[in-house]
């Protein structure tokens, strides 16, 4: 390239390069013109021709003037083409190198722009890929932007908004009756006992229409799905297993289509595996969790649900529906409402115009996107963003500002390169490319940080949030932050050049000129108010979150989770048909348990609060005192405890807790049971409840209430005190509860799995973790995004900090003359001190201010993120207020001491 | 000149343009001129084919071009061998000796047929 840059920049030198096609034309006229009017003169001096005849000779020596021109300027034409090319690739090699000789020259502004864009890209690239991967994301279906979900929302007197799944009858009233959906499956999960050489294993089960399968457009990898032949009325036992179970249990044998798999109930012949990946949306109609990367089924059964069953009002199926393109939610759930109508006079069995109107009995018809999210998932992550994205905004101030200052330091280079004859194109690329330069480099770091930032997100990401742990950094997050980058990179390498225009004025001024005209401190001070503003904002909703947190973890649970260390089991109906022999094993499962060393008390339940806590609700009955005719009874948890439940967990209750003497298992005398405060001061208010009789669940049954636990919030920390009721029964799949001094359950489930490998080899053991694990978990999502919050809230303050400190020091470096002149003149310390230090708070406090009033009006997007602290909680603003004060004051007192050190004599002298 | 001989010029030409170059710049009338004389105008060339041979000849970096000004004083397009077109001039000359005494040779030689 050499060469060519050689013979370009001699020919510049006299003349610039012909860049146009214009003066082309115009140079090869002229050359190939002076060659012709050389020879003519010759001609009539040498041989003494006439101009004309001279003419004509040339002309023919010459040849054809037109096609030698037109091929000269074709060739001229190609070369400038070329070189501007070489010219511009040379141009950025040269300005690039120059840029970054440039920026390693001023170290301390590279780095800090550097790390501080760095941070800013990488966090905003970490949290972006989130949101892509949780919310933006479609579901992992064929066409699933029509996927919906379709539950009955109702009203529970006493307990609030709940969302439960269709009744049987419900559910294929509306697969008859629907002119909305192409397709609509109902699904239960479960689990399965599967008996195999290895022994017994629980797996996880998705019983399913066949219409569930068409409605989610799955295909099978291997043999067939099931279809509506299987799913009859006792219908075939037959499974379809999922893609990962075949592969992980069969090694993907194609074989095993057609054999039978040994179940803990029927054997059922295997007639396919499901395509890979294939899950369920949600794990079920109750289950408040939700997961985007569906809920996993190790295997798929068939509902054969049967259209003759005497209806009840019973909402355990979970159903989704495809609509039919074009049909919107909102118009299905119409169809769907006006269906709904014909419930009392179509199932007078299971619903009543008094249920559904003392209930608020709807049906709802979601993108399934939106259910699996839930209302605040998306939210919370949406504001985490925001968060972050402010964040970034507080950087590219900070950063803004470096380059403002660092440009007036530059005003001379620019006025010289702009005197000199450089264009406003060339200045662009000079400066562009430094700012460019440092703002890719900042973004390649950025995709490091965000890497970094990303797994530390997972670490303490809570385990139900959707498709959280497949998040990975992909390409989209590498153009996410370099379009940040350039972004940015625009953005800086223009501030300077917005200013080159009357840049030349610096020369006359001979290097005096170097006080920032009043606009751009304007800008810079605008600057950091905007920041000091953002900061605020943030730093309020952190502190909101964090308010938040610590109201949650204030909340009295009612149960003590140390060292208490919970598991499953679930007894294989084969072996077990009987209650006596579920009892029987239960019992001398307990006082073996109990007899393992560090155990110290033992029981059972069937629904471990804080975890998915009551399924649904069940009507409960008061002995010897019906209900008003126009009143439903209340619907409530109903669980079920083995003695030693609430002593292990720690659960205070009032009178006396269960013991094994309470467990009939022929079910002949009457029970006893255990109710909460909550439900025994809407069944029998200002009585005493221990002594009455209750019935849950609507049989024949009767519980002696012998207890009453003061407190227990079940349902969830940030949920009122749960109305519940704990009747002492046996099950045969059980959570089991154990007290040890250690709380670890890897010293403990080893004892435990001897003790059933004695017992019964086919009963498995799963799901082992202590419960303060289980009570982590239930205020994961809070802590999660308080914690991400107050992450993005202490970045935003160091970087406002920062650049207060930024601009206060400059400040300092900009008055010093006049310091210097205060201080000749008597101005003493304090007095200089002040000047400094109110300049800064000036600045501080309007931003503070500014940042006062948009956290009033914007803190309400929290909302639904928050408990029990209202969005513009004074003290959490006040707080905010006074901390962002007191961090501008401590930024601002190294450039403040420096102030008050001005020598006056030096300084003027200096000025 | 006869037509036939123009195959041969153009495919000398730019050796000769070379040639004339290495003496010191020149525009390109100057170069016409100079080969007119040394060739005691025995070897004239259609003027015009000149100049696409200088640009294309500066197009590859053979030779520099700039403007300038003649002795009487008008402006006209220098043109100037680069340190590449020395090169190129070279490698030229060689190879136009090689082909002479190639063509020499054969030339030269008697007696040649089927023996």
């Amino acid at each position: 390239m050499s060469w060519a840059n050689e013979g370009w920049r001699n020919l510049r030198r006299v003349f610039r390069l012909p860049l146009t096609r214009k003066r082309i034309d115009q140079e090869v006229d002229d050359e190939l013109r002076f060659h012709l009017e050389g020879r003519i003169e010759e001609l009539m001096e040498r041989e003494q021709l006439t101009r004309a005849a001279a003419e004509r000779e040339a002309r023919k020596r010459f040849g054809d003037f037109d096609a030698y021109r037109r091929e000269a300027r074709d060739i001229d034409d190609r070369t400038m083409r070329y070189r501007s090319r070489i010219e511009l690739l040379d141009t950025l090699t040269r300005e690039i190198r120059h840029s970054a000789h440039v920026l390693l020259r001023t170290p301390a502004f590279s780095l800090i722009t550097f790390i501080t864009l760095a941070i800013g890209i990488g966090a905003t690239t970490a949290i972006y890929t989130v949101v892509d991967e949780v919310v933006l994301r479609p579901l992992p279906y064929r066409n699933a932007d029509r996927i919906v979900s379709v539950m009955h929302p109702a009203t529970v007197p006493g307990s609030g908004e709940s969302k439960w799944g269709l009744s049987q009858a419900g559910y294929l009233y509306f697969k008859e009756q629907n002119h909305s959906f192409e397709d609509l499956g109902a699904y239960m999960t479960g689990t399965m006992t599967i008996l195999s050489d290895q022994g017994a294993e629980q797996v996880r089960r998705g019983q399913v229409t066949a219409s569930l399968f068409t409605t989610l457009q799955a295909r099978a990898a291997l043999g067939r799905l099931i279809t509506p032949q299987d799913d009859q009325p006792n219908g075939p036992p037959i499974v379809v297993l999922s893609y990962e179970y075949w592969q992980r249990h069969f090694g993907g044998a194609r074989t095993v289509v057609g054999t039978m798999l040994q179940t803990s109930g029927v054997p059922r012949q295997i007639i396919g595996v499901a395509e890979p990946g294939l899950s369920l949306p949600r794990p079920g109609a109750f289950s408040s969790k939700s997961d985007l990367a569906g809920f996993g089924v190790d295997v798929w059964t068939p509902m054969q649900l049967n259209p003759n069953d005497r209806p009840v009002n019973s909402h355990q199926y979970a159903a989704i529906g495809r609509l039919e393109p074009g049909v919107t939610p909102e118009a299905a759930q119409r169809d769907l409402s006006a269906l709904m109508r014909d419930f009392p006079s179509k199932f007078p069995t299971a619903y009543t115009d008094k249920f559904i109107s003392q209930f608020n009995f709807r049906v709802s018809v979601l993108p399934m996107r939106d259910e699996v999210l839930g209302p605040t998932l998306a939210k919370a992550l949406w504001v985490l963003f925001g968060a972050v994205a402010i964040v970034l905004f507080i950087a590219c101030a900070n950063v803004a500002n470096l380059f403002l200052v660092r440009m007036e330091a530059r005003r001379r280079e620019s006025a010289i390169r702009t005197a000199l004859g450089a264009d406003r194109a060339h200045m662009a690329i000079h400066f562009l490319s430094e700012s460019l330069l440092l703002t890719v480099a900042a973004a390649l770091a950025g995709i490091v940080v965000a890497r970094i930032g990303l797994g530390a997100i997972l670490a303490i990401a809570p385990v139900d949030i959707a498709r959280l742990s497949t998040v990975r950094l992909n390409g989209m997050s590498a153009l996410f932050a370099l379009t940040l980058a350039l972004v940015a990179g625009v953005v800086f390498g223009l501030i300077p050049l917005a200013r080159t225009a009357v840049d030349v004025r610096t020369l006359r001024e001979g290097g005096r000129g170097m006080t920032a005209s009043s606009g751009q401190r304007a800008v810079r001070n605008g600057l950091v108010v905007g920041q000091v503003a953002l900061a605020l904002v943030l730093l309020a909703a952190a502190g909101l979150m964090l308010r938040s947190f610590a109201n949650l973890r204030n909340v009295k649970s009612g149960l003590n989770p140390a060292g208490v260390v919970v598991f499953e089991t679930s007894l294989p109906f084969s072996d077990f048909k009987t209650r006596e022999q579920i009892s029987i094993f239960q019992q001398e499962f307990q006082r073996r348990v109990a007899a393992l060393p560090g155990v110290q008390r033992v029981g059972a339940t069937n629904s471990l609060p804080l975890q998915d806590y009551a399924n649904g609700c069940t009507s409960v009955f008061r002995e010897g005192r019906p209900y008003e005719a126009k009143q439903e009874p209340p619907c409530v948890a109903t669980e079920w405890a083995l003695p030693g439940f609430y002593e292990s967990l720690g659960i205070q209750v009032r009178g006396r807790t269960p013991a094994w003497s309470d467990v009939d298992p022929t079910g002949k005398s009457r029970g006893t049971a255990v109710v909460t405060k909550a439900l025994a001061d809407r069944l029998w208010p200002n009585e005493e409840p221990i002594g009455m009789g209750i019935n849950a669940g609507g049989g024949g049954g009767l519980q002696t209430v012998v207890g009453v636990i003061p407190e227990l919030r079940g349902h969830g920390l940030d949920q009122p005190p749960s109305e519940a009721v704990i009747v002492t029964a046996l099950s045969g799949y059980t959570v089991w509860t154990v007290k040890t001094a250690s709380g670890d359950p890897s010293t403990l489930v080893p004892g435990v799995r001897r003790i059933l490998a004695e017992m019964n080899p086919r009963v498995p053991v799963v799901n082992a973790r202590t419960m303060g694990d289980v009570v982590a978990r239930s205020t994961s999502r809070a802590s999660f995004i308080m914690t991400l919050l107050a992450l993005a809230g202490s970045m935003a303050l160091l970087l406002s900090a920062l650049g207060i400190y930024g601009v206060i020091s400059y400040l300092v470096t900009q008055r010093r003359s006049e310091i210097g002149v205060r201080v000749a003149l008597g101005a003493r310390l304090p007095q200089v001190a002040a000047l400094i230090l109110g300049q800064s708070m000036r600045l501080t406090v309007f931003g503070v201010v500014i940042g006062l009033v948009a956290a009033v009006l914007g803190m309400r997007v929290l909302g639904s993120l928050l408990f029990e602290v209202s969005p513009t909680d004074p003290a959490v603003l006040i707080g905010t207020a006074v901390t962002l004060v007191l961090i501008a004051a401590v930024a601002s007192l190294a450039p403040t001491r420096r102030a008050a050190r001005i020598d006056p004599v030096e300084a003027m002298r200096g000025a | 000149m006869a037509a036939s001989d123009l195959d041969l010029v153009r495919g000398t030409l730019d050796l000769l343009i070379l040639k004339t170059l290495s003496w010191g710049p020149m525009h390109g009338l100057a170069v016409v001129r100079w080969i007119e004389q040394t060739t005691h105008e025995q070897l004239q060339i259609e003027e015009g084919a000149l100049y696409p041979a200088l640009h294309r000849m500066e197009e590859k970096g053979w030779l520099d071009a700039e403007w300038g000004y003649t002795e009487r004083n008008r402006k006209a397009k220098f043109y100037r061998l680069s340190t590449r077109g020395r090169k190129q001039l070279a490698s030229e000359l060689s190879r136009w000796s090689r082909y002479t005494s190639v063509v020499g040779l054969v030339i030269a030689a008697r007696g040649a047929g089927a023996r």
